[in-house]
Formats: structure tokens, sequence, C-alpha cells
């Protein structure tokens, strides 16, 4: 089911109906769950993929039960083989090379699973570290399949989880809430519906119309429209359905983290990541760079290089993440680069200024302004490898910069 | 925005109407969406 129908507005309101018909929290936990179950068939998946959902949950389950009493290297390789299940459920193309094909070409679709492993590693850390205690199966069912964050987001820490899910009964919001709450869902629609919609329209048209023979300034302009329409639609398109879901839970006295805040406005590659899907932000800070660099350090020793080396492999990572494909590994190649670069940046700038002088220049609008400027298309660059085919985007790349340097050539 | 919405819910008959107009507007995008998904004229796309 789209979130951004009228079968999910129909739910929403026959879900917050039933939800608050119920004063119990018993009663209220039953809803919910009922509602999760009914978001995932309506996905309609097939026998073999359930088995292997079903599956995934049991095996992960068991993982969490038996981490507080393993030891430190039987969590790991439990974390590492869900990890390669991970990685071959979703035919990662790396693997081609590596595993025979029968056993990537599988038909096995499951919805939800990337945002699930991340739950999961989360838990697996925290159980084993003592931060959370045990987890029952059906508050880990909940956790998993809860409807609000099956399918994109946002990656919500169980303890939070916990918090709205033990206070359900409390008593309904008043009307004003309820009405912004409602305000924020439909915000959602309107965003995905209308807005991103006729985004990705124009970035289709675009980046056919970046092909084709003409001359220069049309070529420019149709490559600028396809530059900067697919950044745009990205974001209309997962804000409004955090928009969405964000409302549908404050309907239900479940409270869910936001995951943007005026990303394009960011002054450089970590700032955008502090605005962009900042519930992943904080999974991968927490659980990739804070891991990889105390390892580095307590290994290694403190060095210059270990900051932007972590940052840099967290990035990477966060770009594989989102998919299978070298679209992604490239994706993620730019923000680790740019990010790295960033860290470099501050180093010198701590070295060559004193804090006064470091302040002003932070402070200064121009340099501001140039900085938002300068990420805000590196940002749009590494979202021209997120679609398609790469080999598409470098010959537009290589028509709009042949444009560009034919226009040079005419003007000198 | 933020504004518009701080001055509209002041009042809650305010809010109220504008609520429900939203609603009623994004019914209408929402059956609109549907109707015209299948059509060759126009291309819908909604990955949500």
């Amino acid at each position: 089911m789209s979130v951004c129908s009228l079968g999910f507005l129909f739910f929403t309101g026959v879900v917050t109906l039933l939800f608050h018909a119920r004063p119990g929290l018993g009663g209220r936990r039953m809803v919910l769950g009922a509602a999760s179950l009914f978001f995932l068939a309506a996905f309609r998946p097939d026998l073999r993929s359930l088995a292997a959902l079903a599956a995934f949950l049991f095996v992960t389950h068991m993982s969490l039960r038996l981490a507080p009493r393993a030891s430190r290297l039987t969590v790991v390789l439990l974390g590492a083989a869900v990890v390669a299940a991970f990685l071959v459920l979703r035919r990662y193309s790396f693997l081609q090379s590596l595993l025979p094909a029968k056993l990537l070409g599988h038909p096995l679709e499951l919805v939800g699973l990337s945002y699930m492993l991340f739950r999961f590693l989360h838990l697996l850390v925290d159980v084993r570290q003592g931060q959370i205690g045990a987890v029952s199966l059906t508050s880990y069912l909940s956790y998993q399949l809860s409807f609000l964050t099956l399918v994109a987001g946002p990656i919500q820490r169980y303890r939070d989880f916990r918090a709205s899910w033990d206070t359900l009964a409390r008593s309904t919001p008043p009307p004003r809430d309820t009405l912004l709450a409602w305000d924020r869902l439909l915000s959602g629609m309107i965003k995905i519906g209308l807005l991103s919609t006729a985004l990705l329209y124009v970035y289709e048209r675009a980046a056919a119309g970046a092909l084709r023979e003409q001359p220069p300034p049309a070529l420019l302009l149709r490559f600028m429209a396809y530059f900067y329409s697919y950044p745009a639609y990205l974001f209309f398109n997962f804000s409004g359905y955090t928009d969405i879901v964000v409302g549908a839970g404050r309907l239900l006295n479940f409270s869910l983290p936001e995951n943007f805040d005026r990303p394009y406005l960011a002054r450089n590659i970590l700032d955008f990541w502090n605005r962009w899907h900042i519930t992943l932000t904080k999974w991968i800070r927490d659980y990739i760079f804070m891991t990889s660099y105390k390892w580095s350090v307590d290994r290694l020793g403190p060095s210059p290089f270990l900051g932007p080396s972590a940052v840099f492999v967290a990035l990477l990572i966060a770009g594989l993440w989102h998919g299978s494909t070298s679209n992604f590994a490239l994706f993620g190649l730019v923000h680790g680069v740019g990010a790295a670069v960033n860290q470099v940046y501050d180093e010198i700038l701590k070295r060559r200024l004193k804090a006064p002088a470091r302040r002003a220049y932070a402070e200064n609008a121009w340099i501001r302004g140039a900085a938002t400027f300068a990420t805000l298309h590196v940002v749009c660059f590494s979202f021209l490898f997120f679609p398609g085919d790469l080999d598409l985007v470098f010959a537009r790349l290589h028509f709009a910069a042949t444009a560009v340097a034919r226009l040079a050539g005419s003007a000198g | 925005m933020r504004r518009f919405l701080a001055w509209v819910s002041e009042r809650p008959h305010r809010l109220r109407a504008y609520v429900v107009g939203k609603a009623a507007a994004v019914v209408v995008m929402l059956i609109l969406v549907w109707a015209l998904q299948d059509k060759d004229a126009v291309v819908v796309y909604m990955k949500f």
C-alpha cells in the first residue's frame, strides 16, 4: 500500500478510530499490531517471501536472546551472518563474482529489510552492552513490523519505541494537536502526490533531453533541469513520506523522530548529513563511525588521519546501504571524500586560526553563502549517480562539458 | 509557512476549516492521481 493513497488515508482514519475507541494499553497494542499485519499483507508478499521474513525475524530474535551471555566473538559472528544474509537477500551486485548465480537469482522480496537490519544491529550492540534489557518476542515483532516505520524509516531506537509503546493508553490528545497531526500527514501527501511527482516528470524529460544533439545553450538548460530536479524530487518524496508517518504516529500517541531539517541549506557535507535522513546519520555515527574510530585509536594511537578516514568509511557504507548497485557506491564515495576533505579543512583552520578568528570566519555571511552553494552542488552531483544507467549519467556529463567548452570557445 | 500555520492554529474554528479544506483538496488530488495512473498521456510517478 502506498502511503500517499486514498487507501492509506482511509486506513489511518479507521486505525485512529479503533485505537481511541479502546482505552486500555493491551487493546491499543492489539489495534496497532493488527494494523501493522494488515499493512504488511497489503504488499501481497508471496508465501516464500513471508517464510523468509519469518525466518529473518526468528533468527535475529534468537540472536538477541543469546547476545548477553555469548562471547564477544560469537556476537560479532552473529551480526556478520545476518549482514551476509541481508546482502544475499538484497542481491548486491558485487556478490555476482563470489557466489553462484542460482543463490542470487532467488525470487524473495522482503519489504523494509534494510531498515529491519539497522534496527536489529542497534539492538544487538545495545543488548550486548547491557544498555537494553531482555527484548520479548512480541515487543521485537511490534518494533520491527510497525507500519509507521516498516517501509522507509525513520530508524527509531528501541528505547524511544518502548517509550511510546508503553504509554499508548494515555488520554486522547486535545483537538488542536489532532488537527495539527492531520495537517502534517496531509502536507506529506501533497509533497509526494503533487511536488515530487511533478519534479520526477521534469527529471525524466530533462534526462532524455540532455542526451540529444542540440545547440549548447538549450543543452545546458536541459542539463540544469536534470541536475537540480532529481535532488528536489528526492527531498519532497522522502520528507513527504516522513511527514505522513510522523503525522499518523501522532494520531496514535506514537512519537517518531524527525528525519529532515532543511538539508539543502547545509554548509558542508557533514552538516548535510546532520540534516538529511537524520536517523540514519545518527545510526551510522554511533555504530560505524564511533566503533571504527575507537578501534583505530586503540590500535594505532591518535593521528590526524583517523577522523577523516573513519568518516570516509562511514559515509561510503551509508551510500552502499542505499542500494545494491555500483550507483550507490559512487554516491557514497562522493560523500565520503567530501566529508573527509571537510574534516581536513576544519583541522587546517584550527591550526592556522585562533578561536575568535575562527568564529568570525564561520559567521562571515559571504563564506557561509559560498559554503552552502558549494555543498548544494556537491550533493546534487552525488545524486546524479542515484538513479538509472551509469553510462548514460557519464554521457550526459560529457555532453554538458562539451557544450560548456563550445560556448567558451565561441565566446573567446 | 510556519508563520501561516501559527496564525491558522490561533483559533480552533480556523484550524478546523483549514484542515478540512486541505483534506478535501488532498482527496481530490489522490483521486486524480489514481485515475491518471494508467493513462498514457500522463505518467504519474510515486515512490512511496
